[in-house]
């Protein structure tokens, strides 16, 4: 499972969500614990008719959705190998939204796991990062993209997914 | 510009807004930005799961960029802009839902209420499935996988 990249039709074999509750686009299975996810925000999504008319921002709940959904991505296969039963959310734990996320950002979702018995598990301090879409032209490696790249986590995040991609 | 600035100057509006942020209009070039998300309604899911963006729509998107531009002039303020054609157009990678997309129009100086635009689309996202991943048969090893999605990007 590790250094694989889960596209979007194999995301739908997995999760039982369905658009537009499937709130991830791309997974990047890094090792058995360690799983990072991508969701792009766009103004095309029906959730923004609501929240809020003049004022898109991406709902709270649904990041912690998709933090969900990441861990059933990272665990179905050793919790519910034979896919009888659904996954559910039991607890969650001191929970902050830093910052919003408008149309045109992308989150990046960082799940680890730590079994904590056979049946059930526990999340580690999943993170999810957003990558505003101001920095959506840091793919090109001017010198100061590079600078800004040191300084922001979340494209480092996604530096060294392109880096396992390229070795 | 964000979204909110760029529904202000164009009439377009869910689900067919396909603008997700302007990051700078200088002179004549426009760079824009475009999220593909899952949940769209514009992605077309063929039987076996296959999701991809209709290449027509690019052509749409792309237009709505050159839009903005035409719109954010003084002198066209309220109007409404119509895609008149186009010329010569190539589609070389298929968009699937995640991809984010870099607009670029260049708009040489012309009439006021028609212009002709060179444009691109690409793809600036920096991971990419692999075709395999998207089939629904069982992903062949990693390596193979990665020599494709290197490909693909």
């Amino acid at each position: 499972m590790s250094g694989e990249i889960i596209g979007v039709s194999a995301l739908r074999d997995i999760l039982p969500c369905r658009p537009s509750m499937l709130l991830l686009d791309r997974v990047f299975a890094e090792s058995e614990n360690k799983l990072i996810g991508l969701k792009s925000i766009s103004m095309n999504e029906p959730c923004f008719m609501g929240h809020f008319p003049g004022h898109p921002i991406l709902p709270g709940v649904l990041q912690v959705e998709a933090i969900a959904q990441l861990a059933e991505v990272g665990l179905w296969k050793r919790l519910d190998p034979e896919r009888k039963g659904d996954f559910y959310i039991k607890e969650l734990h001191k929970i902050k939204f830093r910052r919003p996320n408008n149309p045109g950002d992308r989150l990046v979702i960082e799940d680890r796991t730590l079994p904590i018995s056979a049946r059930t598990v526990r999340n580690s301090k999943p993170r999810s990062r957003t990558i505003p879409a101001s920095h959506a032209m840091r793919t090109e490696s001017s010198q100061s993209a590079r600078r800004s790249r040191r300084r922001n986590r979340s494209c480092r995040i996604m530096n060294s997914i392109k880096g396992k991609a390229a070795s | 510009m964000s979204v909110n600035q760029i529904m202000g100057l164009i009439p377009h509006r869910y689900p067919f807004l396909f603008v997700d942020y302007v990051s700078k209009i200088e002179g004549s070039h426009v760079t824009g930005v475009k999220n593909t998300t899952e949940s769209e309604p514009i992605f077309r899911q063929y039987k076996d799961g296959y999701t991809v963006l209709m290449g027509a729509v690019q052509a749409e998107i792309i237009a709505q960029v050159g839009a903005i531009y035409m719109l954010s002039n003084e002198n066209n303020k309220g109007k409404i802009a119509y895609f008149m054609g186009i010329d010569k157009s190539e589609m070389f990678a298929p968009v699937f839902p995640g991809d984010q997309l870099r607009l670029e129009v260049d708009i040489p100086d012309g009439k006021q209420n028609s212009a002709k635009a060179k444009v691109s689309c690409m793809s600036a996202t920096n991971w990419h499935p692999t075709p395999a991943c998207f089939s629904q048969s069982s992903i062949p090893d990693s390596d193979q996988n990665m020599e494709k999605a290197r490909r693909l990007s």
